[in-house]
Formats: C-alpha cells, sequence, structure tokens
C-alpha cells in the first residue's frame, strides 16, 4: 500500500515523505491534482492521500469531485492538509468525502496522530 | 545558573504549597518553568525573585510559582483507550447502577486548561439517547487559578484543537472566533470548574462516579499520595471509577483500591465493588445492566 503527497510545495512534500518514512509508510508525491490523477491510475495500492487544497492547474477540492465520480477500484482515505481553516470551508470538504483535516502549521504528532486514527501505521495498514 | 540554598527555598515552598516533590536532577525544570515568570514579573532571575518570595512572602507571587510549576501541557482525549473503556463499558455499567437516582457525577481533578473535562463532555454527548433524562455534573478542578481561567473561556488554539480531536469533532463540538474555536455553550455547561488543593481538604465535593487524577502523583511523595487517594478513595462510588496517568500507579500504597485492565485501559475499583478485579471479565457488568434494563 502507498501513501499519495499531493503539494505543490516541495519542501512541504519534503517534510512530509521524511515523516511517513519514519512510519514506515511507502508514498508517491504529486504536486497538483492533474499528476495526483496519473498517480491513482499508476498505483492501483494507493490507500491515503494528504491533500493541499490551492495548487495550481488543478486544486484539491476538483481532484475531491474527480475521485467522486472516477470509479477507483478502492477509494482512498483522504487528509486534507492545508493552510485553508475556516469552518464552513472545512465543512465543505468533509461534505466531499474528507476523512481527517489538518490546519497548517501543523506539527509532526498531529498529522502522525491523524494518519494512525484512519488505521495506517507502519505494517500493520488498513488495506 | 539557581544556588543550591535557592532551589532548596523553591522545592520547600512547593512541596508546602502543592506537594510537589522535586530534588536536584529538576533543575531544569524550575529553571525553564520559573525564568518567565522572573522576567514577567520584573525580576533580574529567579534568585531575585526568590529573595523578594523570602522576605515579603507575598502570597500572589507564591501562587504564581505553583501555576508556573504545576501547569501541564494537555490535549483532547489524552490517553484515548481510557475513554474508550469509558464510552464501551464503565459508563454503560454505571447507568446500570445508577438508574434510580439517574445521576452521573465526574471529577477532573487536575484539569489544567481544560481539555480532559471537556473530553468528557464530548464524549457524553456523543452516546446519544441513552443519558437522556440524566443528571450529569463533571467538576473540573485545578490548584492554578490561571489555567481555570483559561479553562473556563473554554477557547482553544487551532493547534490544541487539532490534537486529540478528530475534524468531524471539532465541527460538531466547536464553533470558529477569529483564529481559535470555542466550546459550544450545551458542552460548556456540563463543566462547573473551581479551584482546588489536593491537598486540602475535598470531601464536600460529594460522591464522585468517575474519578480522573492524571499526572499529579507522580510528583508526590509516597506519604503525599496516600492521603491523596486514600481521600479520592472515601468519595469514591462504590462502583466507581478512578483513572490515574499512564505513568502512574499505587504501588507502595495501602489502599482499597484494585487495577482493572480492560481495552487497553487501565483504572481502579473499590475493592470488593461489582467489578471484578479479574482481568478482562467484563460480563458482570453486562449482566447487570440486562437485569435492570
Amino acid at each position: 500500500m502507498k501513501v499519495l503527497i499531493v503539494d505543490d510545495a516541495s519542501p512541504i512534500r519534503k517534510i512530509i515523505g521524511r515523516m511517513l518514512t519514519s512510519m514506515h509508510l511507502d508514498y508517491v508525491e504529486a504536486t497538483h491534482g492533474k499528476e495526483a490523477m496519473t498517480q491513482l491510475n499508476t498505483h492501483e495500492d494507493i490507500r491515503l492521500i494528504l491533500l493541499d487544497w490551492h495548487m495550481p492547474v488543478m486544486d484539491g477540492m476538483a481532484l475531491l469531485k474527480w475521485m467522486k465520480t472516477a470509479g477507483l477500484s478502492v477509494r482512498p482515505k483522504v487528509i486534507m492538509v492545508t493552510t485553508v481553516n475556516t469552518e464552513n470551508k472545512i465543512e465543505s470538504a468533509m461534505e466531499l468525502g474528507v476523512d481527517e483535516y489538518v490546519m497548517k502549521p501543523f506539527t509532526k504528532e498531529i498529522l502522525e496522530e491523524k494518519i494512525m486514527s484512519l488505521g495506517f501505521s507502519g505494517d500493520k495498514n488498513v488495506q | 545558573m539557581v544556588s543550591k540554598e535557592m532551589l532548596q527555598f523553591y522545592f520547600k515552598l512547593l512541596y508546602q504549597e502543592s506537594g510537589l516533590l522535586l530534588d536536584e536532577s529538576k533543575t531544569y525544570l524550575i529553571e525553564s518553568r520559573l525564568e518567565p515568570l522572573a522576567v514577567q514579573e520584573g525580576f533580574d532571575s529567579i534568585e531575585m525573585l526568590g529573595h523578594q518570595l523570602m522576605q515579603t512572602g507575598n502570597r500572589s507571587l507564591r501562587e504564581k510559582v505553583v501555576d508556573a510549576m504545576t501547569t501541564n501541557e494537555t490535549s483532547f482525549f489524552r490517553d484515548s483507550p481510557a475513554y474508550s473503556v469509558l464510552r464501551e463499558v464503565l459508563i454503560p455499567g454505571l447507568l446500570a447502577s445508577n438508574s434510580a437516582s439517574r445521576k452521573l457525577r465526574i471529577w477532573s481533578a487536575a484539569c489544567s486548561t481544560g481539555q480532559e473535562p471537556y473530553s468528557l463532555a464530548i464524549l457524553l454527548s456523543e452516546m446519544g439517547s441513552m443519558l437522556d433524562g440524566w443528571d450529569i455534573q463533571i467538576m473540573a478542578s485545578d490548584i492554578s487559578e490561571s489555567v481555570l481561567i483559561r479553562a473556563k473561556t473554554g477557547v482553544y488554539s487551532q493547534h490544541e484543537v487539532q490534537r486529540g480531536l478528530t475534524a468531524h469533532q471539532l465541527l460538531r463540538h466547536f464553533t470558529q472566533v477569529g483564529l481559535t474555536w470555542q466550546i459550544k455553550p450545551k458542552l460548556q455547561e456540563l463543566v462547573h470548574f473551581r479551584r482546588l488543593n489536593l491537598l486540602s481538604p475535598f470531601s464536600s465535593i460529594g460522591q464522585m462516579d468517575i474519578v480522573f487524577c492524571r499526572n499529579i502523583l507522580i510528583y508526590l511523595d509516597t506519604k503525599t499520595k496516600q492521603n491523596v487517594i486514600d481521600r479520592i478513595t472515601n468519595l469514591l462510588a462504590p462502583e466507581g471509577v478512578l483513572f490515574l496517568g499512564g505513568t502512574e500507579g499505587l504501588f507502595g500504597l495501602n489502599t482499597s483500591l484494585v487495577r482493572v485492565d480492560e481495552k487497553k485501559a487501565g483504572f481502579y475499583k473499590i475493592k470488593n465493588s461489582f467489578y471484578p478485579d479479574k482481568q478482562g471479565d467484563v460480563p458482570d457488568i453486562k449482566r447487570r445492566r440486562v437485569c435492570q434494563t
């Protein structure tokens, strides 16, 4: 199983990537929603997406809408990881099927806790 | 660098006021907690702050020192197994045993900035209709006035609400106010805050069904620990439960409490209460519940 990091900021992808490695989780990256679509079509074992909101080309909300109709064999869990932090925006993301929400800036502990709360931790992943 | 004499002065003051037992291995704790206070109060150093306390015995300054040393970082649903066992086993059991009075009394004995009692309020509110018509009170106490003032507001930073709460819980139980999040009034009303020093008498708070007294005992010497545990035991309802911190225990104490491990959580019950002291043997609670419903 893999995690897909979708964020246009390479330092954020690096930080999250290091964290996932420390949790023994394998990951792939995308810099925007369109690349994420390609990754999802390529890697059928993606089970978790860490998704930014604002990105060029295709944003996180557009990717969520695409996922609803894409007919993916397994719908990955989604944690939004974004600077967007208003109540109504969080609500609208949750309505589109986001499972958890992390507001930037975040600490390693916070993201780790959210990932684990969805059942992902190293060798004991939910498939 | 704080002198040995000054350290001894602080150790004595903290022991007298709060039972907090420190030694020279905790010098860093004194420095990291009291330096900001010294600056805030206009002193050049912890040493100068100490001299002022020695000379004047300034009550309010003494309290500020105790506040600074006893305030602990906390988070919502800290040690989550404790909340799981409450939801799945203990509260259903207590609802059965208290079905005549339909009262449930909970005490968060060192509530710090309020995340613990509000987590309990959230847990109860998520248990749905089974608590309809019940008289529920959560008492939350702390030795520190300043943390109680914060706790009462029910306002938390973005960072604080992301620790322990799910996004669904955040949206359901909080309202965003600018950059902060305010717990909803219905939950806030369940929690009654009061200042309380565990070294002082507290029997007047009445009988309790659930007591959370976490991460305090580790700072107390055996004699003080015994005293606090005896008095908590005295106000535990016969079927009541006591939760301590994850690294705390009652080893070396003479007590009628027994440890029960259930659903990855450890808690304490009064020996010979209906909950068996045999690990994992829950059916007694279930039988009782079935009989009374």
